[in-house]
C-alpha cells in the first residue's frame, strides 16, 4: 500500500465509511458492497489514523469487522471532527499559508508582485504570481486576507483581530467555545477555534452526545444557506431502506432535531404535493441552491402554525388530527417522578389526575403512531389506552401481547441463552 | 409560485472542509512556532505531531520539512537540529467568516450567553456587528428535547453558573445550598470538577467531589438548576486530590445483551438510539438477527431499561439476569393491569 495517503480530496466517501464503522461496526470487509477491497483497505486504514484508541477490530467467521467504539459519557471533544480536519492540499498550498502569514504579519500590507518577490528572495522558493494571486483571493474569500486598492493595483494584509481575541473577553470566550464545540450546531466550527488557541476542552463532559451526526454537517451548511436566503433546494435522497436514490426539489423550512437519538432532518415543502416532509439528513446528498421563494415566510408560518401537532417528524396522511389517551397507575407517594415524566416529555399533551394514584395523559398530533415507543417506556403502568387511530391502538396492545409472550410466562424464566451466544 | 433569477450568495463559498482548519496545517504550524523559539530535533517533532495529527502523520510531515518539499521553512542548524526560516514566531490565522458567523450565531443562544456578563456580551454584540450569523436559532426544533430545562435566562441561574464556572477554572472549593430530593435543603462543600450538559434533558449537572474536614470524600452530583445559592470557599484544596480523574462512574456493570430481529426497521432504530453507548455488534446469520451488548454506566440502569422497552418485540432482552428481571416484572404487570381484575 505505497501510495497511502492519510488525507482526502472528498469528504463524502469518510463520511459514509465512518458512519458505517460508528454505528454498524459489524460488518466486513467484503459486505461495503460497491466499494473494491483496495477502496475498504485504504478508508479502513484512515479512520484508524483518525481515530486510532477508538478503534476496534473483531475476527468472525467472515472476516475481520471494524467498529469504533466510544462512550459518549467519556469523551471531551468529538473524535469524528478528525475526519473534518483531513483536507489534501499540495506542496504549494502549505507553502503559500506560511509564507503569506509570516510576510504579512505584524501589519504588512503587500501586493502580489511583491509578496512573489519576497518569497523569491527570503524564502528561495519561486512561485508564479498568478498562483499568488488566486491564493490571495482565496484567503480574502475566507476573510483571512482584506485587499485595498492601492494605485492600479490590490495591496493585502491580514484580517484585523476582533476585541474578542484579547483579554478580558478571550477567557470566557474560550470557556464558551469549549461548551459549544460540542453542544452547538456546526461545533466542529469550535473545535477549529480552540485548535487556533491551542486550547482544549477540560471543563464539561457530555450525557446523551451522538457524536457521529457531525459527519452530516457539510450538508447541513448548504441547507442553511438555502433557508437564510429563502431559496429553493434540489438534493440527492438515498433510501437506507430500499438503498434507491432521487434526486428531489424542494423548500428547505427548518431543521428537526432529535435529542434522543441525535437525528437530524429536513422540514422540506414540496410544492406540486402541497406537502410538508421531513428526511434524514444522513440521507441527504448534493445538496444545491435554487432560485429565491418569494412566498418563503409565507410557508414557514404555515410550517410554525403545524408544529403543535407533530409528535416527531411526521405530518400524518392526510386524515384528521389523531388523540390518544393513556390511564397510568402511579403510586403518588412513591412514584412522583413518574408524574413529572408526563408533563416533561409529554410535548403538550394534557395531564390530569383522574383519581388517587390514576392519571390520565392525552394528546392530539398528526401522527400518533410516532408515539408508540414512548407509551411502551411506561409498561407496567398502563391502566387503558384509547386512541381515535385504531391500527395504532391495535399495534400498541399486540406489541405488550407479544412482549408478554416473550417476558411474562413463569415457563420461559429460562430462556436466557448460553453465554457462548453471547457477547 | 412567483421564482426570481438566483443572485450570488454571501456564504455558498463557506466550507468546513478546509485545510486551513486541517490537523496538517496545525502540527506545522506548532512545529514552526516552537522553532522559532528554539531549534527542534527530529523527535521534538515527532511529539508535536503526534499532539495535533493523525497517527501516520509524522512519517509523512517530518521527510517533507527536513528535507523534501516544504524544507523552505526550516533550516538545519546543528547535526540533528532545525530552527525556522521565517521571522514571525506566531502562525495563528486570522478569524474566518465562517468562525465568526458561528461566534455570532452563538450570541443569540442562551447557554452560551451563561458565560458572559452583560457587558461583555455587548462588547462581543459590537465586535460581531459587521458578521451574519451563521445560523438562526428558530432554523432548528427540538421536538423530544424535555420541557422542564434549566432556566438559563434567569438571573440567580447566571450568577450561579458563573460562580461555579469561576471555582472550576480557579480549582477552588465551592459552598453551595442545594434542594435535594424532597424538598431537604442541604449546604455542601464540593470540589466542583466538570460540569456535565444533556442536550436531552436540557440540563447541566456538576460533578463534584464532596469535601468534610478538608477531606474529599465521595463523587457528587448536583444538578445546576437545584443549586439555590453558592460562593467560593476558601478552605484548602486536598493535597494531591485529582481534578482531572474522579471516578463518576462506578466500574462498568456487565453489559445489556440484547437480539436484535430483522424487522420495523429495527436495526438501525437501535443502532442510532444506542449510538451514545459504547456498543458490539455481530449478526447471526442463522437467526438473521444481531446481537448486540451495550455498556453503561449503572447510574443510567432505569433510563436504558425504559428506553429498550420502547422497542417492544422487535427486540429481545438476554440479560444481564437482574436487568432481565426488571423487565420481566414490569411486563407482567402490565399484562396484569390489562386482563386482570386487581386492584388499583
Amino acid at each position: 500500500m505505497s501510495g497511502f495517503q492519510e488525507l482526502i480530496k472528498n469528504f463524502d466517501r469518510v463520511r459514509d465509511y465512518m458512519r458505517q464503522f460508528f454505528l454498524y461496526g459489524f460488518k466486513v470487509r467484503g459486505e461495503f458492497g460497491e466499494k473494491s477491497g483496495r477502496t475498504y483497505d485504504n478508508e479502513r486504514r484512515r479512520i484508524e489514523n483518525y481515530l486510532s484508541g477508538y478503534i476496534c477490530s473483531d475476527y468472525t467467521s467472515k472476516g475481520k469487522q471494524v467498529s469504533i467504539r466510544m462512550d459518549s459519557k467519556q469523551i471531551r471533544s468529538n473524535p469524528l471532527y478528525a475526519a473534518w480536519k483531513s483536507k489534501s492540499f499540495t506542496d504549494r498550498d502549505l507553502l503559500l499559508h506560511f509564507f503569506l502569514l509570516d510576510l504579512l504579519s505584524e501589519g504588512n500590507a503587500m501586493t502580489v508582485p511583491e509578496i512573489c518577490d519576497a518569497i523569491s528572495l527570503q524564502y528561495g522558493e519561486e512561485l508564479d504570481a498568478q498562483i499568488i494571486r488566486l491564493k490571495c483571493r482565496e484567503y480574502e474569500k475566507l476573510g483571512i486576507l482584506v485587499a485595498e486598492k492601492s494605485g492600479k493595483s490590490f495591496v493585502y494584509h491580514l484580517a484585523e483581530p476582533l476585541a474578542l481575541e484579547k483579554p478580558p473577553l478571550l477567557d470566557p470566550l474560550l470557556n464558551a467555545v469549549k461548551f459549544c464545540s460540542e453542544a452547538a450546531p456546526f461545533g466542529v466550527i469550535g473545535s477549529t477555534l480552540l485548535d487556533r488557541e491551542s486550547a482544549s476542552n477540560d471543563l464539561f463532559c457530555w450525557k446523551h452526545y451522538f457524536m457521529v451526526h457531525t459527519l452530516e454537517d457539510g450538508v447541513l451548511l448548504t441547507i442553511l444557506t438555502a433557508m437564510r436566503e429563502h431559496r429553493f433546494l434540489s438534493f440527492e435522497n438515498h433510501s437506507s431502506r430500499s438503498g434507491k436514490s432521487v434526486t428531489l426539489e424542494g423548500l428547505p423550512l427548518r431543521i428537526f432535531v432529535s435529542t434522543q437519538t441525535g437525528r437530524r432532518y429536513l422540514c422540506v415543502y414540496f410544492v406540486p404535493k402541497h406537502r410538508f416532509n421531513c428526511l434524514r439528513l444522513d440521507c441527504i446528498f448534493q445538496p444545491k441552491l435554487l432560485d429565491v421563494c418569494a412566498e418563503y415566510d409565507f410557508f414557514r408560518k404555515k410550517l410554525d402554525r403545524n408544529l403543535s401537532h407533530c409528535w416527531g417528524v411526521s405530518f400524518g396522511g392526510r386524515s384528521r388530527l389523531e388523540t390518544l389517551s393513556m390511564k397510568l397507575y402511579i403510586d403518588e407517594t412513591k412514584e412522583s417522578h413518574i408524574i413529572s415524566r408526563l408533563r416533561r416529555e409529554g410535548r403538550g399533551g394534557e395531564v390530569e389526575r383522574v383519581r388517587e394514584n390514576i392519571w390520565l395523559y392525552t394528546g392530539t398530533f398528526f401522527d400518533t403512531n410516532e408515539m408508540l415507543p414512548w407509551i411502551k417506556s411506561f409498561t407496567g403502568r398502563i391502566l387503558d389506552l384509547q386512541c381515535t387511530n385504531q391500527a395504532v391502538l391495535d399495534k400498541a396492545t399486540a406489541d405488550l401481547e407479544t412482549m408478554y409472550q416473550m417476558y411474562g410466562k413463569e415457563e420461559d424464566d429460562g430462556f436466557e441463552e448460553p453465554a457462548g451466544h453471547s457477547l | 409560485m412567483a421564482l426570481k433569477n438566483r443572485p450570488d450568495t454571501a456564504f455558498e463559498n463557506l466550507s468546513l472542509f478546509e485545510e486551513i482548519y486541517g490537523s496538517y496545517f496545525q502540527a506545522v504550524r506548532s512545529i514552526l512556532e516552537q522553532a522559532s523559539a528554539a531549534p527542534l530535533t527530529i523527535q521534538d517533532m515527532y511529539r508535536l505531531i503526534r499532539s495535533c495529527a493523525f497517527e501516520e502523520s509524522a512519517a509523512s510531515i517530518v521527510p517533507k520539512l527536513t528535507e523534501g518539499p516544504w524544507s523552505s521553512l526550516l533550516e538545519k542548524t546543528g547535526d540533528k537540529t532545525w530552527k525556522s526560516r521565517l521571522k514571525a514566531s506566531s502562525f495563528k490565522t486570522p478569524l474566518t467568516t465562517l468562525q465568526k458567523a458561528w461566534l455570532k450565531a452563538l450570541l443569540s443562544d442562551s447557554r452560551f450567553r451563561l458565560f458572559f456578563t452583560e457587558e461583555q456580551l455587548e462588547q462581543l454584540s459590537a465586535d460581531l456587528s459587521d458578521t451574519p450569523a451563521l445560523y438562526d436559532l428558530s432554523d432548528f426544533h427540538y421536538f423530544d428535547q424535555y420541557a422542564d430545562g434549566d432556566p438559563y435566562e434567569t438571573l440567580e441561574y447566571r450568577e450561579i453558573f458563573r460562580t461555579v464556572l469561576k471555582a472550576m477554572t480557579e480549582k477552588r472549593p465551592l459552598f453551595a445550598a442545594y434542594e435535594g430530593g424532597k424538598g431537604r435543603h442541604l449546604t455542601l462543600e464540593v470540589l466542583p470538577c466538570r460540569l456535565q450538559y444533556s442536550p436531552k434533558d436540557d440540563k447541566f449537572r456538576l460533578l463534584c467531589v464532596s469535601l468534610r474536614h478538608g477531606r474529599p470524600k465521595a463523587p457528587t452530583i448536583l444538578n445546576l438548576g437545584r443549586i439555590a445559592a453558592c460562593h467560593l470557599s476558601r478552605s484548602p484544596v486536598p493535597e494531591r486530590f485529582d481534578w482531572s480523574y474522579p471516578d463518576f462512574s462506578a466500574s462498568k456493570c456487565d453489559p445489556v445483551r440484547i437480539r436484535i430481529q430483522n424487522e420495523r426497521n429495527a436495526l438501525e432504530r437501535c443502532m442510532l438510539h444506542f449510538a451514545n453507548y459504547e456498543k458490539q455488534t455481530v449478526y447471526e446469520p442463522d437467526t438473521d438477527t444481531w446481537l448486540c451488548s451495550l455498556y453503561y454506566d449503572p447510574a443510567d440502569e432505569t433510563e436504558l431499561l425504559i428506553e429498550l422497552l420502547s422497542f417492544g418485540p422487535v427486540i429481545r432482552i438476554l440479560g444481564p439476569e437482574d436487568f432481565l428481571r426488571q423487565v420481566r416484572e414490569r411486563v407482567r404487570r402490565q399484562h396484569e393491569l390489562f386482563y386482570s381484575d386487581i386492584t388499583v
